[in-house]
């Protein structure tokens, strides 16, 4: 064969080949056209088989016209290919979508007692104000419920709570009884620490009365500061800082005389109410107000029962009930239903 | 307390509390007495006016009715009635067309078969003022014709209810309301004057009073005065008494019985008339019951008296219980002509252990509990005596006998109580910058004089504030005058290093955690009363209920006995959601449970809980084909994870002794042991519990105690080296027993694998075809490893070979042959 003859079968095989990758309609199809063309034994091989009958000199000429055909035609065949693999890749891939609006496999997330949730969240609050906490027993002694608080056996606010009693045990001295406030762990920790003191005092306290607004086992927390110099004006700035964190930063307090044996002078405290953010309403029976707080100074005779002294001390206390302040919260309506425990109730407060 | 606006009348202008009802009564709030209610007690009886009814005719097409003409004072109305009571002549209640009553009925004009009404005659239910009533009310004969009802009833008032805290006994009466209202308003008080006109003989020959005190005990009697009146006529009160009593609630008696209520509401001194012609020996004796003595009283009861009672003897037989009730062997009846009357003080602590222990609280009792004014108790007798000679008639004898015990006569006669204060620690306690005139003036204006010498005040307490002792408590009148409101707020100083994070504080964050963990996974947290009925933890309470505790008084019978488990609490919020169709349950509570415990102070200790129920699918997912009902290994690991939030590991399980929980699977049950030993259970309830309560999914529990699993809390975490050579994991499936607890098999081969053996897990158990009855198949994997190195082949299946050897040694553990 000579030079220009095998020179235009090279450029024939070229186009007829690429009309041929062209003309393919699948994957198959190209490997077939690649056989055919491209491989050991295909067309463009084939050809250069007769490269031995080309003039020595004029190799190099048609090697390179070779390649350069055999380099187009295979760029344009892996261009095909890549783009019937493309195809098949979506097409597989197409086959695995899902729904992605299908339910998630999960656990269902359980809850936290409303209880628990308010107490933290009381907790973390007075946390910032270097409160520490501390705990006692849920059965107490008549000496730090009552009578180191100042509420002697004769005296009438013994009747301001109605109290749940152990029967007469011959190992122990005097009454033994559900504690009626978590202030026995006030009492119990001035016992054990030398002042200053800045405690708070969470847990479940006990009163014989039962009804709509009264559970027999509710949960307070208790807080108690005492050191030199402590002023009434210090309970009033941590508990306006405590309504400000938990009822939002619109939140006033209103402080009223009141009567707690254990605190001279005492205060019940109102927040602004949260419902109508003062302006009056149903919850707060139009008041404005909601009664939230007890506190006030601690009681000099607190301080002699529990051994303080002689050196001059001063200090606050205050107390809250946790349930009312879940019930404003959350806006539950029934004391008891918190008792109740109906996974119902429960599932909507969240971890 | 209930407080009538007519009668403070009587003791200051109360033209500007009418003006400014509710802004007046809230400063009564601010100062300490909590006004929580106000009504109105005319509201509901506009157009409601006194009538004559003036013919009463039959219905003509009607039996039981009647067809009256009544006139009004204007006009002559018909009105159509059905009641039974009334006769032409009476006075009647009259509500007219557009009247709207205190029971909600409005009075339109009506047509009853076919006669025409306009109005109504009422009766006193439909009027709110009594409960039953029979036929309609008929007024006094002399009531004026047109009057409105309200003004002819004496309801033209406005009534308060004061929430008196127990501190201040001194505003238990009209008297000393008034005294804190003028003190408000800028007025002077008004007391009643006292003039008694005496008559007749000597009192002290009439009567004679010894005060007995017990020897050592205090003074129980401080104080008594008895009168003697004569000739006196036992009828009702005149309106204007009648009117002050029923408008806070209390029944008119006769003239004599309201004269000492109307005082006891008045003063706040309890007042008791005896008819002396029941008191044997003209004598009076304040003596210390004896046991076993008893005494009908005026509730017409009759009590057996303690030998702790003080009571009011005459010469042979106690005829008051003192400070709490009058005898019923000497009230004054009718046939009464003369009288004894008492006033006097008793010890507080007294008087409430009386009423307490024989459950007679009364009016009196409730006084003097909260101290009452020692140097009012003449007063308030003379005044009663006065009333008396004048609304009953009789002779007043010449004097008063008193007695008084030491402390007694020190407090009515003796020199007042003087506090000494400073303004600089008034205002450092309160955090104010007062001036010593502002106190002053506070002070003056909550009924306190003060003398002043530089820095220091020297304070005189009223004889009514009882309760005030200590310059803490004048602190608190200036605060209460000066106002709670105009305390700045300042946050409190933190000059001092905040403790370390206490033991309690650390416990607190860990339950935090623990009680997440178990959310995390699907539990709700319950809380539960401490308390259950004796019934449900004989059968819940678990194998501590031997040590349980019954409360001494019970609310009721649902709530009896202190806990030993929280499991039945458990139960009971589990069948609640199982009633409302919840199927897929998952339940913990943390609270203590109560334990006798002769090593405490209170002879009980709590031993905090962690308990959990579950029941229902494992996943709640509708879309696993293979999601199944949660079964023990499930409930295993609900425990061990939520454990594992506070770094307690190691948890491990043992068999029961033979008798097992009776509230347990026997079969799927197992103590459950936390570091030192076994502080819990875990397993399947009772099947007989589960068909009894027809669950139709097997419910787990478990219940540790918590402080024990704590005490194995781990937070702190140490690093140790990622290993650098490669593990070797070689899987074996043996032929084990059935009775072959797994764990001994894990432990065996740790045992011989030591020291390349590193973990053994078991990875499936299998019992059935192809294994022989008796066995099972466990497969085992265990991992090996060096820290130095890496094993060779040979060495991991020569200590392959050793653990095989060993296994069919020591516990007959083959290696199962396909």
């Amino acid at each position: 064969m000579d030079l220009a003859k095998l020179v235009g079968r090279i450029a024939e095989v070229e186009s007829e080949c690429l009309r041929a990758i062209e003309q393919a309609r699948s994957a198959a199809e190209l490997t077939e056209v690649d056989n055919k063309f491209l491989s050991k034994k295909g067309a463009l091989s084939e050809l250069l088989k007769a490269l031995r009958d080309v003039a020595p000199g004029d190799r190099p000429a048609v090697g390179a016209r070779a390649n350069e055909a055999k380099s187009k035609l295979e760029a344009a065949l892996n261009a095909k290919r890549e783009g019937f693999d493309g195809a098949a890749l979506v097409e597989k891939l197409e086959k695995e979508r899902v729904d992605f609006t299908l339910p998630a496999r999960r656990v269902a997330v359980g809850s936290l007692h409303p209880i628990t949730k308010i107490t933290a969240e009381i907790i973390s609050i007075f946390r910032r104000l270097g409160f520490d906490l501390a705990e006692g027993t849920e059965i107490e002694t008549e000496f730090h419920n009552f009578d180191a608080l100042n509420m002697r056996d004769d005296h009438p606010a013994r009747d301001m709570q109605d109290t749940f009693y152990l029967p007469p045990s011959p190992t122990v001295k005097g009454s033994v009884l559900l504690r009626t406030h978590t202030s026995p762990v006030q009492i119990r920790t001035m016992q054990k620490r030398k002042p200053p003191v800045r405690i708070l005092c969470p847990g479940a306290v006990f009163r014989s009365d039962y009804d709509m607004t009264h559970s027999p086992m509710f949960h307070q927390v208790e807080g108690l500061y005492v050191d030199q110099d402590v002023s009434f004006a210090e309970l009033k700035g941590a508990l306006l800082f405590f309504a400000r964190e938990m009822f939002g930063a619109h939140t006033q307090l209103r402080l009223r005389p009141s009567y707690f044996p254990f605190v001279e002078p005492g205060a019940e405290i109102d927040v602004t109410c949260m419902a109508c953010k003062g302006k009056g309403c149903r919850v707060c029976k139009e008041t404005g107000w909601l009664e939230i707080l007890g506190g006030g100074m601690v009681h000099p005779k607190v301080f002699e029962a529990v051994g303080y002294g002689p050196e001059p001390l001063t200090g606050f206390a205050f107390g809250m009930g946790v349930e009312r302040i879940a019930m404003l919260k959350y806006g539950i309506p029934d004391l008891r239903i918190m008792f109740e425990n109906d996974v119902r109730f429960l599932n909507q407060f969240g971890v | 307390m209930k407080i009538s606006l007519n009668w403070l009348s009587d003791y200051l202008d109360v033209a500007p509390i009418r003006a400014d009802l509710k802004g007046v009564l809230s400063k009564l709030t601010m100062r300490g007495l909590e006004v929580e209610s106000i009504h109105d007690l005319s509201k509901g009886f506009d157009k409601v006016v006194v009538a004559l009814l003036e013919t009463r005719d039959r219905h003509p097409n009607a039996d039981r009715l009647s067809v009256c003409k009544v006139n009004n004072g204007k006009e002559t109305l018909q009105i159509v009635c059905g009641a039974q009571n009334m006769k032409a002549g009476d006075k009647v209640a009259l509500s007219m067309i557009g009247a709207h009553l205190p029971n909600g009925l409005k009075i339109e004009k009506g047509k009853i078969r076919d006669v025409e009404s306009f109005g109504m005659l009422c009766s006193e239910v439909e009027l709110g003022l009594a409960d039953q009533s029979e036929g309609i009310m008929i007024l006094p004969a002399d009531a004026k014709v047109g009057t409105p009802l309200a003004t002819q009833l004496g309801r033209e008032d406005i009534v308060f209810e004061l929430n008196v805290t127990p501190n201040r006994g001194d505003a238990l009466s009209h008297i000393g309301v008034a005294r804190e209202l003028a003190s408000i308003l800028g007025q002077k008080l008004k007391l009643p004057s006292i003039t008694v006109s005496e008559a007749g003989g000597n009192t002290s020959d009439k009567i004679k009073v010894a005060l007995q005190n017990p020897e050592g005990a205090p003074d129980l009697c401080l104080q008594y005065h008895a009168r003697f009146i004569e000739g006196v006529k036992i009828k009702p009160s005149p309106e204007w008494l009648k009117k002050r009593l029923t408008s806070i609630g209390l029944r008119p008696i006769n003239n004599i019985v309201d004269i000492t209520n109307f005082i006891l509401m008045e003063w706040g001194q309890p007042l008791h008339a005896f008819d002396y012609a029941q008191i044997k020996g003209g004598q009076i004796q304040v003596r210390l019951a004896k046991k076993g003595e008893k005494l009908p009283l005026l509730d017409a009861t009759t009590v057996e008296l303690d030998a702790s009672d003080l009571v009011i003897a005459d010469a042979e037989r106690p005829v008051a219980l003192a400070g709490v009730m009058g005898g019923g062997n000497s009230e004054v009846t009718e046939k009464t002509t003369s009288l004894l009357l008492e006033a006097a003080q008793f010890l507080p602590a007294t008087v409430r252990k009386t009423a307490r222990r024989h459950q007679k609280n009364s009016d009196s009792s409730h006084r003097f509990e909260r101290q009452i004014d020692a140097r009012a108790v003449r007063n308030a007798m003379d005044r009663a005596v006065a009333l008396i000679v004048e609304l009953g008639g009789g002779k007043a004898y010449k004097g008063a006998v008193s007695k008084y015990s030491p402390l007694g006569e020190r407090l009515a006669k003796g020199e007042p109580r003087v506090i000494e204060m400073s303004i600089r620690s008034a205002n450092k306690f309160l955090g104010t910058m007062l001036s010593q005139v502002q106190a002053v003036e506070c002070l003056k204006l909550a009924g306190f004089d003060s003398e002043v010498s530089g820095d220091r005040f020297r304070v005189t307490v009223p004889s009514y504030r009882t309760d005030v002792e200590l310059p803490e408590d004048l602190f608190e009148e200036i605060l209460r005058v000066w106002g709670y409101d105009k305390i700045e707020a300042r946050v409190p100083r933190m000059e001092f290093m905040p403790e370390p994070a206490t033991a309690t504080d650390l416990r607190s964050r860990l339950i935090e955690k623990l009680k997440l963990g178990l959310a995390e996974q699907g539990f709700n947290e319950a809380v539960n009363f401490a308390f259950t009925s004796k019934v449900t933890n004989e059968f819940w309470g678990g194998e501590e209920k031997k040590l349980a505790v019954e409360l001494a008084n019970p609310l009721n019978e649902q709530f009896t006995t202190m806990k030993t488990s929280l499991l039945g609490g458990l139960f009971e919020n589990f069948m609640t959601s199982a009633r409302h169709q919840q199927r897929n349950l998952r339940l913990f509570e943390v609270r203590p449970v109560y334990l006798r415990d002769e090593k405490t102070d209170t002879g009980m200790r709590e031993d905090w809980r962690l308990t959990a129920i579950c029941s229902g699918r494992s996943f709640s997912s509708p879309l696993d084909a293979n999601d199944r009902d949660l079964d023990f290994f499930d409930a295993k690991g609900f425990l061990e994870l939520a454990l594992e939030t506070v770094g307690a590991r190691g948890v491990r399980y043992m068999a029961f002794e033979a008798q097992g929980d009776s509230r347990l699977h026997p079969a799927q049950a197992a103590r459950v042991a936390i570091g030192r030993g076994p502080c819990g259970m875990i397993g399947r309830l009772h099947p007989k519990v589960e068909a009894e309560h027809k669950l139709r999914q097997p419910v787990f529990v478990f219940e540790i105690s918590l402080d024990r699993a704590l005490e194995v809390a781990k937070t702190e975490r140490k690093f140790t080296p990622v290993a650098k050579f490669p593990k070797v994991e070689r899987d074996l499936s043996l032929l084990v027993p059935q009775s072959l607890l797994a764990e001994k098999v894990v432990q065996t081969i740790q045992k011989l694998g030591k020291p390349l053996v590193e973990t053994v897990s078991v990875v499936d158990t299998y019992a059935g075809e192809k294994i022989p009855a008796g066995l099972r198949s466990l497969s085992v994997s265990f991992v090996l490893g060096d820290a130095t190195r890496t094993l060779e082949d040979g060495e991991v299946d020569l200590i392959t070979q050793k653990i095989l050897t060993g296994l069919d040694k020591e516990i007959g553990v083959k290696l199962r042959i396909q």
